[in-house]
């Protein structure tokens, strides 16, 4: 779509505020199992996301549509929308500001043939199949991913970015002793063609998956938990949702009235860090507001929310670049989130806990989360932590906690930062007196 | 979207290299929805969607692809891009098309795309005045309507060409309850496919009672306890736990490729005697009903468990052709995003005869977990969970306290052969499920049964 012509058109009905927003997104997957190619996906699409500021309210349209026709009917549907919203103070952003710019982008990926990627996917099956007699199934996966992304408004501001990525997965089907079977993922991700090695894939996904086998039921009781970076990452996610400026003005969030007051146990820092250099890196949000680095929570204490433009005029603080879209508004996220470190090994910490139970996954959020009261109860894997080292997989079990308790009650963080996922950085933390049902 | 001359061109561009079926899905979606918080009109707008999806098959391997860009230079790029994946001489060819006429199971006398924006406007509010009117502790209110209008072209190499039309409308209310640092939501979400009538015969006002109600009622609720015990699920989501615990793993999907709990197991006793359970893509209006399924097939009312004997799976044409079987009337997506599979529709548990009343009265110590959120489930090992949203206890017969933090785990092939009792108060209810082929409608239902153990997770100590 040509956005001068757009805004031109919007112009001519007096609307002067828009913004335009474009993102685009070409991929390559395939799939191998019992030695077939069996799926093979190419694709190519793209979306733009219009606003308009009409008498003072935000119209929003999202349309696939991304031709020069659409321009009039984009128009007419602003102007619709806005007549129907009771949502004021609805601002664009205007100040020139200077931008941090990366690109996590590698030209080589897309010169490296298909053939080579499936023949890899090929290898990959084979040797996991051959590594194991109890392994009953394989399926291995690759994906790759060019994400590009344009903002633009009325007030000149005009910028672009673009990443790409590629990932290999596998799933793995193994024979129980009991009878049973057992389901383990492993995935690996970069940009970096050159990273990735098929042998070391291989055997870092057969041994994550081996060590399910044999595994046993617990007694219901509370126990000392150490939970995996896989699983904080999932904890945070949710409990840095909740300083959402948004919610705190509508009175469902935990944290309201909390500002500057000890929030988390002294030893927990929680940052937003958008500007370092990975595959996480973000130097603007939805509303061309630029990302920044900062800390939350300090030492415990909540020294922030998450604001856009509109939350943060009414906080009257500076926009913190969390604007996002959601659904027909403008609404708010979190930017690559971090947990800080502690000075203990994973080791030493298992170490420390001595007897208790080591979680990897939780699963279920969607519904067994209940992020406002804190409060979950889920389907939880791990393994039992046995005189200071990890012991036998842990077959079923729940864990329930509350979320707030686990961050005020945390006892100690691992110096390990293992997981990186939806831009999350998490170490081990180790919480006492979890209740788990087995 | 597309004619029948270019809809030939690019299938047989995608047959070149020796596929042996084609097919192009063209899609057209508006995606409109109004949110009311606290009473304020804070969102309201549509979001378009049009693009076209393209399947090659060739034994049992597929190849997909899409794109939104609909220009013959573009919709041949991408045939020729699938088309790389074989490499064989062509060995089918397609002349011309032959439209078959659908018929439409759940005609919209009332579109909600063509109903003035204030009578939406009115019922929402109607729900807000409602949930805030029930109590000072109800701080923040969302009412929310969400409708779609898809319509859908399928085109393929056997020469067939369908066209479908599905209207999906959705009203939400979601309270917000809060007591000092005490805070609970609630839900309630009612759904069809009926258009504006649907909405006109809906009860706002009790609705939006009883979402206050409840999240009123959970900021006082005491922690579950956890371990194993009795559990009775009501009836209407809490269907939710057949769909999960046994639905996706009858799907072909699973089954297919041996990746299912219940692979190989038709005419087997896969659970207890007393259950009958059903996966209807026909029932007028109902939320996960189509006319056609996303291969062109006509939607069927599949018995899935007949007297706790497994008779049929749900397939789709693809996945069939491994099991040796045709479809049945299950592929679905959510787009032309996504490459089509079986899933289910509207899955229930068929009506028992003990009245609701003798459940309880029969069950001495357990969890009456009265209405379930969502769960997942992993097909191969059959394990699944389940988060309980009004959970009590009860007590010698007695429904008593209200407990919050509950989940259910188990393994579904152990379930449904525990379920000792099904009452006769089958009821039905929406929602989305999520799976290969995105997230689809579906209904989920069930009479209220009783299992006689699963394990419970929850904060508060042993049941005693």
């Amino acid at each position: 779509m040509n956005v001068k012509k757009l805004f031109l058109a919007l112009q001519a009905k007096n609307i002067t505020d828009v913004e335009y927003r474009y993102v685009s997104k070409n991929s390559f997957s395939c799939n191998v199992f019992r030695h077939e190619l069996t799926n093979y996906s190419v694709s190519t699409n793209s979306v733009i996301n219009v606003d308009a500021i009409i008498d003072n309210k935000l119209a929003m349209v999202t349309t696939e549509n991304t031709s020069n026709n659409n321009i009039d009917n984009i128009v007419n549907q602003l102007i619709e929308s806005a007549q129907y919203t009771n949502k004021k103070d609805a601002e664009i952003f205007k100040d020139k500001v200077r931008y941090r710019h990366f690109k996590y982008f590698n030209k080589d990926l897309a010169n490296i043939p298909n053939q080579q990627k499936i023949d890899m996917v090929f290898a990959i099956e084979k040797k996991l199949k051959e590594m194991d007699t109890r392994i009953e199934d394989v399926e291995v996966g690759y994906e790759e991913v060019i994400a590009k992304r344009e903002y633009q408004n009325t007030a000149g501001i005009k910028l672009k970015t673009a990443r790409n990525s590629y990932s290999f997965a596998t799933e793995i089907v193994l024979n129980d002793t009991n009878g049973s079977k057992q389901t383990e993922y492993y995935v690996f991700e970069d940009n970096d063609f050159s990273k990735f090695n098929v042998d070391n894939f291989v055997k870092e996904a057969y041994e994550k998956a081996i060590k399910r086998l044999n595994g046993i039921n617990i007694e219901t009781k509370q126990y000392k938990v150490i939970f995996d970076p896989s699983v904080v990452d999932d904890l945070l996610d949710f409990y840095v949702s909740q300083l959402n400026a948004e919610s705190i003005l509508k009175n469902s969030s935990w944290f309201k009235n909390k500002l500057n007051t000890q929030v988390a146990n002294k030893i927990v820092t929680i940052l937003e860090t958008p500007l370092k250099r990975n595959h996480e890196f973000n130097g603007f949000d939805a509303q061309g507001v630029p990302c920044v680095n900062r800390p939350l929570i300090k030492k415990g204490v909540l020294l922030s929310y998450l604001h856009n433009l509109e939350t943060a005029k009414k906080f009257n603080v500076a926009p913190t670049g969390n604007a996002a879209v959601a659904a027909a508004k403008i609404g708010i996220k979190s930017n690559a989130i971090h947990l800080k470190p502690g000075r203990l090994s994973k080791e030493e910490l298992i170490n420390k806990v001595n007897n208790g139970v080591y979680i990897t996954s939780l699963e279920g959020f969607h519904a067994g989360m209940n992020a406002e009261s804190g409060h979950f109860s889920l389907k939880a894997e791990g393994f039992v932590i046995k005189d200071g080292k990890l012991d036998k997989f842990i077959n079923m079990m729940t864990v329930s906690s509350n979320l707030y308790d686990i961050f005020n009650n945390v006892k100690a963080i691992s110096q390990n930062i293992e997981y990186i996922h939806n831009g999350i950085v998490a170490p081990c933390i180790y919480v006492d007196k979890i209740s788990v049902a087995g | 979207m597309i004619n029948k001359s270019l809809a030939k061109l690019v299938l047989n561009e995608g047959l070149k290299t020796g596929a042996d079926f084609a097919e192009l899905y063209c899609e057209d979606t508006t995606a409109h929805r109004i949110v009311l918080d606290n009473g304020i009109v804070e969102a309201i707008g549509g979001t378009s969607s049009i693009g076209i999806g393209l399947r090659l098959l060739k034994g049992n391997r597929s190849v997909y692809g899409y794109t939104n860009e609909i220009k013959k230079k573009n919709l041949l790029e991408l045939a020729n891009k699938l088309n790389a994946a074989f490499h064989d001489a062509p060995i089918k060819n397609v002349t011309d098309f032959k439209t078959i006429k659908v018929h439409d199971n759940s005609p919209i006398i009332d579109s909600y795309f063509t109903t003035p924006i204030d009578e939406k406007l009115n019922i929402l509010k109607l729900g807000h005045e409602t949930m805030k009117n029930y109590s000072p502790l109800i701080v923040r209110t969302t009412a929310l309507m969400a409708a779609n209008k898809q319509s859908v072209e399928i085109y393929n190499s056997n020469g067939l060409h369908y066209k479908d039309y599905r209207e999906y409308l959705r009203i939400f209310f979601e309270p917000f309850a809060s007591s000092g640092d005490k805070h609970e939501t609630s839900f309630v979400g009612p759904a069809q496919k009926d258009g504006m009538n649907f909405l006109r015969k809906l009860d706002i006002k009790a609705l939006a009672t009883k979402a206050a109600h409840d999240a009123v009622e959970a900021l006082d609720a005491k922690e579950c306890p956890s371990g194993k015990m009795p559990v009775i699920i009501g009836n209407g989501f809490g269907g939710v736990l057949f769909h999960e615990a046994c639905g996706h793993a009858l799907e072909a999907t699973a089954v297919a490729r041996n990746l299912s709990v219940f692979a190989n197991k038709k005419g087997q006793e896969i659970a207890a005697k007393i259950v009958t359970a059903y996966d209807d893509g026909t029932a007028p209006h109902a939320w996960g009903s189509n006319n056609i399924d996303d291969e062109g097939n006509p939607t069927n009312k599949t018995c899935l468990i007949k007297d706790g004997v497994l008779v049929n799976y749900l397939i789709d044409d693809f996945n069939g052709r491994r099991m040796n079987e045709n479809g049945n009337g299950a592929c679905r997506r959510e787009s032309y995003k996504y490459e089509p599979t079986s899933r289910m529709s509207n899955t229930y548990i068929a009506n028992g005869t003990t009245p609701v009343e003798e459940i309880i009265k029969n069950t001495k110590l357990g969890l009456y977990a009265k209405s379930l959120g969502g769960g997942s489930v992993n097909p191969v090992t059959g394990e699944f969970e389940f988060a309980v949203t009004a959970g009590y206890i009860v007590r010698n017969g007695v429904v008593m306290e209200r407990v919050r933090g509950a989940t259910l785990i188990g393994k579904g092939e152990e379930v449904l052969k525990n379920i000792d009792m099904v009452g006769n108060d089958l009821d039905t209810a929406p929602g989305f499920c999520g799976a290969s082929s995105g997230y689809v409608p579906n209904e989920v239902g069930q009479p209220t049964i009783r299992v006689k153990e699963i394990l419970v997770g929850g904060n508060g100590g042993k049941l005693v």
